[in-house]
């Protein structure tokens, strides 16, 4: 009861505060210097002054852009430009597609039209409503790119929207490249100076990448890079997008899954697998469909990258416990998972499956090649019968341990034909194992030739 | 009645057929066939490939064609009919079920065109009956799957042949004495091509299997996930979970030439790395790009035809760089590039290697008369190593290092267990 004011308290702040309104941007310009900047052109075209990236026309700067591309992001920065300045910012420029411009102007005589103004998409789209331009004042701006769909601000109003499939000369247009800022190009005298430049890169939002139109050809694959690139931190949404998603988009999602775990499983870089093998538990464990997609995925990357600890043990039991394709994933996973503690989460499984798949658990522990299966498989040989027993016989094949002789001896005795084939099989694969000179190969021939 | 070597055989095993199934019974037979009597095969997996097996194996006069065999009874029954175009009086049956030929105790030997991750059980069970193997390629779905099967063949002293027919071509033999006699010098390098790209079947939905395919039998050890027609017929190859890719079809085939005429050993180091099929529910990369280090030669494998005067485009081929030349094969073309002229050959190398009667001739030969075969099962497990620890690579999306004594990858576990997923219950792969 204490807790409910608390909560509501918390609840109040959440729906006032604007939720993470600045979440995620870093600031692209120090204030000091042009580090992480490169310019085109002329050097002298751009320099940093009163704790502003400035720019004074007639000196051939060109442009000047971040020193590496950026996909989806918001970009927000304040400007402001002399008497009748002329700049811009640059949005996914300087690759083999073109970029465009958000024009940035001077109220000038005579009148630009719509689409040449402040706030418009140079030449593209027009500004609606048309911004305020007075000049020699400070300005913000803020340009929204999201895979082909552009939101301008201007002043915290937005001015200009693109859908590079709605727009005439979009359609063909960068979805990647340089953010950059144009040079004041008005002549000797004017200027344009930016401050408090900052980004939030969309593509190392999960949430972002997750709501990706994949059937895209080219944004599937822009997504799918960027899932890789940002690794473990993906896995809780790719999971979900490998259930929940279009055939196209779990397959996708289901590739980048497989991709970062793997890379996650370097012996390098252990850190970076830790989270990796909580979400694919987290996954498994939830209670779902024992033929889910995601479950079924998470099964068998934890074969790989799992590890043989009590909480991974104890999901991957109740995982075969459920049954079902995840089931049978959870169970190849306990046989390739090394170490004790899963030899002893398969043993413990042999009476908790149904009979009908207790075969499959006797010959897991064969595939394991646990040592300390031998009791538990040699006395599922000496008692069981029907298919565990023949399961078992092929498991101590398996194992290539001599020390499985009396149990395959005795259950020779009365064995039918069929069945002293199996042993002879794996009296064979036993010998086999044994190194050479070993002193028990004698015994376990002999055996065979008692057969 | 004469106590014949088949009609003693069946005697000692009478009663056991059925039982068995599934069972791999256990033959002591070692001695070879005797000339007068017909070797018997049977195949199984007789969709594409498959069919070539049964004509080809059908037309040599001292071969006795026993089953088809195939998880689609439309397709067993489709090669039955083409066995009766060949022989009409065959007395063939057509089965679903490989099992059930194993259980025969008159048949000899079996062929298999299944899918790659079938190949290891099909050999591993036919040697545990006794009978003799002529396999398709690639090898094996995955490492430890040639390793076991090569255990078994040793153990129940089995012919084993990898359908690598390219390797019985003159061409092959020639370019081997060639590099043999030295004629481009010690070599340091081979670059491997073979064109990349993968079907692009879509996405179409699972559904229910056509109802002459047995879906899970065809499944098998590999992992259950429903009957798709994007997956089979046909396109398996394109999936982790059945195979690896043009990479894994092709290698072999192209390899051959660099491991028979170099014998380089198993590589120090891989490194590989493939595209991801994002537009298709393919899922192995279409094109690959891999380095082997092998002690003394390094080795690539491209997914693009290189653009060297000559090759014009062939595919596949290889490209041999020695100390004093190079020397460019393919299938069926050569070219030795020595001092800045080309040659086709240089008569003065001898003709050192016997010539192969052909790939499915010189298996029955093994079979009749003893010896090994040309692409025999030690032979083809050190050729497919390559291809598996690439594919490795490729997944994992980092250099591995190989240690070729303990059979095991060099401090990283992930790719440790990758040397063999483990099979779909009931299926196991034998110690």
């Amino acid at each position: 009861m204490r807790t409910a004011p608390i909560l509501l308290v918390l609840a109040i702040l959440l729906l006032v505060l604007p939720a993470g309104a600045d979440e995620g941007f870093v600031s692209l310009f120090n204030g000091r210097n042009l580090d992480g900047w490169v310019v085109e052109g002329s050097p002298e075209g751009f320099r940093v002054l009163d704790g502003c990236l400035h720019s004074d026309g007639g000196r051939g700067g060109n442009w000047i852009h971040t020193d590496r591309p950026y996909g989806n992001f918001v970009l927000r920065l304040e400007w402001m430009l002399s008497k009748t300045g002329n700049s811009g910012i640059f949005i996914r420029m300087g690759g083999e597609k073109q970029g465009f411009e958000v024009q940035l102007l001077a109220p000038w005589t005579p009148y630009r039209d719509d689409l040449h103004c402040t706030g418009s998409i140079y030449g593209l789209v027009p500004a609606h409503p048309r911004p305020d331009e007075t000049t020699l004042r400070w300005r913000t701006a803020e340009v929204t790119a999201a895979w082909r769909h552009i939101t301008v601000k201007i002043d915290g109003v937005v001015t200009a929207q693109a859908d590079y499939d709605q727009v005439a000369g979009m359609k063909d247009m960068a979805l990647t490249g340089f953010v950059g800022m144009q040079d004041s190009h008005t002549g000797a005298g004017e200027w344009v100076k930016f401050r408090n430049i900052e980004i939030k890169d969309l593509d190392r939002d999960p949430a972002f990448l997750a709501q990706a139109p994949f059937t895209d050809p080219e944004i599937g694959k822009m997504a799918y890079d960027a899932a890789v690139r940002l690794g473990p931190p993906m896995v809780p949404a790719l999971l979900r997008l490998v259930r929940e998603g279009e055939p196209a988009v779990a397959h996708g999602a289901g590739l980048a899954l497989e991709r970062i775990v793997l890379a996650a499983s370097a012996p390098a870089s252990p850190d970076r697998a830790f989270p990796v093998r909580r979400d694919l538990l987290a996954c498994l464990a939830a209670p779902g469909d024992s033929a889910a997609p995601d479950r079924l995925a998470a099964a068998r990357l934890l074969g790989i990258v799992g590890l043989a600890d009590a909480r991974t043990v104890a999901t991957l039991k109740q995982a075969v416990l459920a049954g079902g394709p995840v089931g049978a994933a959870a169970l190849e996973a306990m046989q390739r998972i090394p170490g004790r503690a899963m030899s002893d989460g398969v043993i413990g499984l042999i009476r908790r499956v149904p009979p009908a798949q207790r075969p499959a658990v006797l010959l897991a522990l064969g595939e394991r090649r646990d040592p300390v299966a031998l009791a538990v498989l040699a006395d599922t040989v000496a008692r069981g019968s029907g298919e565990a027993q023949v399961a078992a016989i092929r498991a101590l094949g398996m194992l290539g341990s001599a020390k499985a002789l009396p149990a395959l001896q005795t259950a020779a005795l009365n064995a039918s034909e069929a069945l002293k084939r199996e042993i002879s099989a794996s009296l064979l694969a036993i010998r086999d194992a044994l190194p050479a000179g070993d002193a028990t190969r004698g015994q376990v021939e002999e055996a065979i030739k008692g057969l | 009645m004469p106590m014949t070597r088949r009609r003693f055989l069946a005697n000692a095993t009478a009663g056991l057929a059925g039982v068995a199934l599934g069972l791999p019974a256990l033959s002591r037979r070692t001695w070879a066939v005797p000339a007068s009597e017909k070797i018997v095969v049977a195949h199984i997996g007789v969709g594409g490939m498959g069919r070539g097996h049964v004509n080809w194996f059908a037309h040599h006069p001292d071969v006795e064609t026993a089953a088809v065999c195939d998880v689609d009874s439309a397709k067993a029954e489709a090669a039955l009919a083409q066995l009766r175009e060949i022989h009409p009086d065959t007395k063939a049956v057509a089965e679903t079920d490989f099992r059930r030929l194993l259980d025969r105790p008159d048949i000899d030997a079996i062929t298999y065109a299944t899918p790659d991750h079938w190949h290891a059980l099909n050999a591993i069970l036919a040697f545990q009956a006794g009978k003799h193997v002529y396999g398709e390629k690639p090898l094996s779905y995955d490492l430890a799957e040639g390793q076991a099967m090569l255990r078994a063949c040793r153990r129940y002293g089995k012919v084993f042949q990898l359908g690598t027919q390219i390797h019985a071509g003159e061409n092959y033999h020639r370019v081997v004495e060639l590099l043999r006699a030295g004629v481009i010098g010690p070599v340091s390098e081979v670059h491997l091509w073979k064109g990349g790209g993968n079907p692009a079947p879509g996405f179409p939905a699972d559904c229910d299997p056509p109802a002459t395919l047995n879906w899970d039998m065809w499944l098998g050890p590999a992992p259950w996930r429903p009957y798709n027609p994007g997956i089979c017929p046909f396109q398996f190859r394109y999936y982790w979970d059945f195979s690896a890719g043009v990479f894994g079809d092709f290698w072999c085939h192209i390899a051959d030439l660099a491991f028979w005429a170099l014998d380089p050993g198993a590589p120090r180091r891989v490194k590989a790395t493939g595209d991801q099929p994002l537009g298709s529910m393919v899922t192995t990369p279409g094109f690959v790009e891999a380095e082997f280090e092998f002690a003394h030669l390094k080795m690539t494998w491209s997914s693009h035809v290189p653009d060297i005067p000559g090759v014009n485009g062939r595919d596949p081929g290889a490209r041999f760089v020695g100390s004093r030349g190079e020397l460019l094969a393919g299938y069926d073309w050569r070219i030795i590039r020595v001092g800045g002229a080309d040659k086709e050959d240089i008569p003065e190398v001898p003709v050192s290697l016997p010539r192969s009667p052909g790939h499915q001739r010189n298996f029955l030969d093994a079979i009749r008369k003893g010896g090994t075969t040309e692409s025999n099962l030690e032979y083809a497990v050190q050729m497919a190593l390559p291809m598996h620890l690439a594919s490795i690579s490729c997944r994992l999306g980092r250099p591995l290092t190989w240690d070729a004594d303990r059979q095991e990858f060099v401090g990283d576990d992930a790719a440790n267990r990758m040397r063999h997923r483990p099979y779909r219950a009931p299926w196991v792969l034998p110690g």
